[in-house]
């Protein structure tokens, strides 16, 4: 049986299909074809007519179709008459496969119908071939019908074993054939991990099969970029250039309804993780075969649908932490945590939600925050109540921190939380000293400190007292958002991270007892440094701690009005050689196209050959860094003729010499 | 089928019609050239995420160092996010996009030409996502039917893709008709490059992936010989006359390949921690890549010494396309953190001589392609 995918608007087809008589009645404001028994084209074919006619129906609401999709998700088994009593076994297990009845994440079958109705649309307003001005069977040109756009028996003259009338006239009933159908899938593709029914992941296979099991939805297929960014999350591109299962996967991860704004609440996103592509193999020489088990795996947690028992009734807990920063710098310890530049503001929200089936008294938030690293200096409390979140009451309590400057260890009160409903601080933290070296990553921290009569829990390391029965993180509510505290000035090399230092030509770089260590081994070795941005004119010094090398190092910069490296945009200066570690600076200043904003750094440690560089600290500096030990700076354009006018500027400054001659000249390192 | 496209005829003539011939060298492995690169122009289709109209413009960079204006050309409809591919074809622009087709077909690809004359729907039956290919001034697109769904087989056994007839074809640019290459049986013939008279395509069947070589003229085939299935992101290198390349050739690491198209032969240029190295080879022979972590586009010369330059800024560059002078090169740019304010994906365009870079925008919100550069400078 094939099933079925929405195409997205025929609007071509619909332009030229619709009869101008038909333009008394309105059209819908977005597409819904209903199509029916009148022979039609499409325009791909001609001589279509579907098997039955649309009906006359308003579209359930969004909330009774999420209702909806948790009873099919059930299975044939439970959901009795609500919709096709059809028999079918899902295999489950690969060392020990066996055989169960089958049952569906739910997440999944709104997700699926998400993208084939077009935001779960069994009925809603013709846009043709037409125009009736009711809501009526949504029923595509290739007669797909309804929320799972079922096309298979649709046509005319064709058969089936259910009853094609209720596919167009039930919304439940359209639903359950649908998941027939993907569950039929499930039986023959290839196992994901220990193929699981309530494992979200183990459906990938399932659900690329439920659009046809062809090479164009191979994850792998060169049509698509590899740098894809998971559909519908940020960054993400049009939905043509995703193989179709990559698609829901990104419904399930951004729900239909947050995404679009289009009035709905969405339904309850999962972050489900992807398989590994290089696993899977379509043209090794054999058929497609079992992949591993993506990390981590996600259980959809409908109502009956297979997952974890409900749990006792009262108000539950969730907590999450969430950051308006990048994981900058992935590498070393600093890997899978957000990276805040120093000087910068950011928000951090800390994130409590009511999952139970009760309401919930007052809750009262303990958040503590990593001073001196990271400072909070204000804050909003919103909540979800209406649909979107927006500032709450609480917010206004007179017993909250202080506005401007909270502290490093405070209580929110939140008020009460209707069941479902999410609360957030959103916490204005400021970035406020480099972190890099420090024992511990920072962390912002927030636990439930008191629910009257449900929980407690004083401060964030002592055990909680929970007569309420939370289940959640075992009954510890707390979480906390790690953060690393860059620098856009320095670069220490203490905290196991190359803090975006990577390197180029025939060099190669480690980190060996919290420095950067860079072998050249021939032409051209240099070192470049992450993006940055600071002012000339402020830091003309580039103050380095360093051993090794010899004479003909150089240092290049960009700047915002001119990107890129440039001999033009170069000091040169030499490197000690010397087998202990020494410090001194560089006057950039003597190269006149340092001025504005900088924005990237690059080290040569010299023109070509063999050597060893230890770079302990790199650091830009007031005229203050300058020591003006054995190395002398000079200031070179690399070639004047290509860049007229330019001079040939001399090195040290005496100025910053004689500033300098007060400073540090030799220091080991701590 | 005639897809209603809307010209700014007017302008697009203009623009054809200016282009000058430069007089920019073409880039030298290793040079750090001073002299500015020739202005260049530049096709871009851009349009709202999963929206049913894109849009195709130009735009000239290298005038100055504003960012420069996209000159609307013209725009195409399809179905909702459709997926958008291109090349240029002398003055013309080719676009493809989806159209409406029968559920779960890979092949409801349409292919358009948009120039100063008017637009034209010229076939459709296009592979999924795939653009067009001009070789030589003939114009090469893959296409295919669908095969039957799989059957079933028992619960525990793994299952084959489907298989489904497959086709290079030639389309005349002027009328769209089509010419058949060369046909097969399998998983998905990608157009991968160009060499003289030579298209190189890569095959994926149940036994496994090939690549060969199809002589546009006359349809015969040269076999290149077999390569991993993960290969991706080709491109030619001229002056070695080699099809560089992506792929998985050991477990868990990705390597940039060299294929020499004349004796098969394969040399691992870099072998990469990554899984995007997405490589493209200049027109002198450097090959341009994403780096490890995305920290921007490294050059990986291709002289005695192996060196590599990063290109600001930070991020990845994919599906690039570059002037056939050699200095500028399109890429769609992920970033890593913000850049100019967002995380979503742009359009930049880099003279990889100097590592200096020109943004293009586009409406917020909008996704942004490239496809391809017109021949010759641009004023």
């Amino acid at each position: 049986m094939r099933l079925l995918r929405w195409m997205g608007a025929v609007a071509v087809a619909l332009a030229a299909l619709a009869p101008s008589s038909a333009e008394a009645a309105p059209c819908g404001p977005t597409y819904c074809p209903s199509y029916g028994t009148e022979l039609h084209a499409c325009p791909w074919k001609s001589g279509i007519r579907c098997r039955v006619d649309p009906v006359v129906k308003d579209n359930p609401t969004f909330a009774e179709l999420s209702d909806l999709f948790d009873k099919i998700a059930v299975g044939p088994s439970k959901y009795g008459a609500l919709g096709w009593g059809y028999s079918l076994d899902a295999t489950v297990g690969v060392a020990a496969p066996k055989k169960v009845p089958v049952h569906f994440p739910c997440v999944l079958l709104k997700a699926i119908s998400a993208l084939e109705s077009v935001g779960w649309n069994q009925f809603c307003q013709p846009t043709g071939p037409v125009c009736t001005g009711k809501q009526q069977t949504i029923v595509a040109c290739d007669c797909g019908y309804g929320l799972m756009q079922v096309t298979s028996g649709m046509n005319m003259g064709e058969t089936s074993a259910y009853d094609p009338n209720r596919v167009a006239s039930d919304a439940a009933y359209n639903a359950s054939v649908g998941s027939q159908i993907l569950g039929a899938k499930w039986n023959y593709g290839p196992a994901v991990g220990d193929r699981q029914l309530d494992v979200i992941e183990d459906w990938y296979f399932a659900t690329w099969a439920y659009n046809g099991f062809a090479f164009s939805n191979n994850p792998n297929n060169p049509a698509y970029p590899a740098d894809r960014k998971p559909y519908r999350d940020p960054g993400g591109l049009s939905g043509g250039n995703y193989p179709y299962q990559e698609k829901i996967w990104g419904y399930v991860r951004v729900p239909y309804g947050l995404k679009e704004k289009a009035g709905v609440a969405g339904y309850k996103a999962y972050p489900i993780s992807f398989p590994d592509r290089s696993k899977i193999c379509a043209s090794c020489g054999k058929p497609t075969a079992n992949i591993p088990e993506p990390s981590p795996t996600h259980v959809s947690d409908c109502p009956g649908s297979g997952g974890p028992p409900p749990p006792a009734p009262g108000p539950r807990y969730e907590l999450s932490t969430e950051v308006d920063a990048d994981d900058r710098f992935n590498d070393g310890t600093s890997k899978a945590i957000a990276d805040l530049l120093e000087g910068d503001t950011h928000t951090v929200d800390l994130v409590i939600k009511n999952t139970g089936d009760k309401s919930s008294p007052n809750v009262s938030l303990g958040v503590s925050v990593p001073d001196p690293w990271v400072v909070a200096s204000g804050f909003t409390i919103e909540s979800d109540a209406t649909g979107k979140f927006a500032v709450n009451d609480a917010d206004a309590r007179p017993d909250q921190p202080s506005r401007t400057a909270p502290g490093k260890r405070f209580t929110f009160q939140l008020n009460a939380f209707a069941v479902g409903e999410t609360k957030r601080v959103r916490l204005k933290v400021k970035a406020a000293q480099y972190s890099i070296g420090t024992p511990d990553h920072p962390d912002v921290r927030e636990w439930v400190q008191k629910v009257e009569g449900v929980y407690e829990k004083a401060e964030w390391d002592t055990a909680p007292t929970n007569p309420g029965g939370q289940t959640w993180n075992g009954g510890d509510l707390r979480a906390s958002e790690r953060l690393d505290v860059f620098s856009k000035i320095h670069w220490s090399f203490d905290g196991g991270t190359f803090e975006g230092w990577v390197a180029g030509g025939a060099a190669t770089a480690k980190l060996d007892a919290k420095a950067l260590v860079v072998d050249t081994t021939g032409d051209d070795p240099q070192i470049v440094g992450p993006e940055t941005e600071f002012d000339a004119a402020t830091y003309p010094v580039l103050h380095l701690r360093v051993k090794g090398g010899s004479a003909g190092a150089r240092v290049y910069f960009s700047t915002k009005d001119a990107p890129g490296f440039d001999e033009a945009r170069s000091v040169s200066f030499d490197l000690p050689g010397a087998a202990e570690a020494r410090e001194f600076g560089v006057d950039l200043r003597s190269n006149p196209a340092w001025k504005g904003t900088i924005t990237r750094l690059r080290i040569d440690p010299l023109p070509s050959g063999t050597s060893t560089v230890t770079f302990e600290d790199l650091r830009m500096t007031g005229p203050e860094g300058l020591v003006p030990i054995d190395v002398q700076a000079s200031a070179e354009g690399s070639c004047g003729c290509e860049t007229p006018g330019r001079p040939i500027a001399s090195g040290v400054s005496l100025g910053a010499l004689g500033l300098a001659l007060s400073l540090v000249v030799r220091r080991r390192r701590r | 089928m005639r897809r209603p496209v809307v010209l700014g005829l007017a302008l697009v003539g203009a623009l054809f019609a200016a282009a000058p011939r430069s007089t920019v060298q073409v880039a030298r492995a290793n040079a750090v050239d001073k002299v500015p690169a020739a202005p260049a122009t530049l096709a871009v289709a851009h349009g709202a995420l999963d929206a049913t109209t894109t849009e195709v413009g130009l735009v000239t960079v290298g005038l100055g160092s504003g960012t420069p204006t996209l000159a609307p050309v013209g725009s195409v409809e399809h179905v909702r996010g459709s997926a958008v591919r291109g090349a240029v074809l002398g003055a013309a622009v080719l676009v493809a996009v989806e159209e409406p087709g029968p559920k779960g077909t890979s092949y409801a690809g349409a292919l358009h030409r948009l120039d100063a004359t008017g637009a034209q729907r010229l076939c459709g039956g296009l592979t999924r996502a795939t653009g067009p290919l001009v070789v030589g001034g003939r114009v090469l697109v893959s296409r295919g039917t669908d095969g039957p769904e799989p059957t079933p087989g028992p619960a525990t056994e793994a299952l084959a893709l489907r298989a489904d007839a497959l086709t290079i074809d030639e389309v005349d640019p002027a009328t769209g008709t089509t010419r058949t290459l060369w046909s097969g049986v399998g998983y998905q013939a990608f157009l991968a490059g160009a060499l003289g008279h030579e298209a190189f395509v890569y095959l994926s069947q149940a036994s496994g992936a090939s690549l060969f070589a199809l002589d546009v003229a006359t349809g015969a085939v040269r076999k290149l010989g077999a390569v991993a299935p993960f290969a991706r992101d080709f491109s030619v290198d001229p002056v070695r006359k080699a099809l560089v390349f992506a792929d998985l050739a050991v477990a868990d690491r990705w390597q940039v390949q060299s294929l020499d198209l004349g004796s098969g032969a394969r040399t691992v240029l870099l072998e990469t921690q990554g899984d995007h190295p997405m490589p493209f080879a200049l027109a002198g022979g450097d090959v341009v890549l994403s780096s490890d972590g995305d920290h921007g586009l490294l050059r990986l010369a291709r002289t005695a010494v192996v060196r590599q330059n990063l290109l600001s800024p930070a991020g990845d560059g994919s599906d690039a396309a570059t002037h056939e002078e050699g200095r500028w090169l399109a890429v769609r740019h992920t970033p890593t953190t913000r850049f100019r304010g967002s995380r979503a994906p742009s359009l930049i365009v880099v003279d990889v001589d100097t590592g200096q870079f020109v943004p293009v925008d586009v409406p917020l919100g909008h996704f942004v392609q490239s496809l391809g550069f017109l021949r010759g400078g641009a004023s």
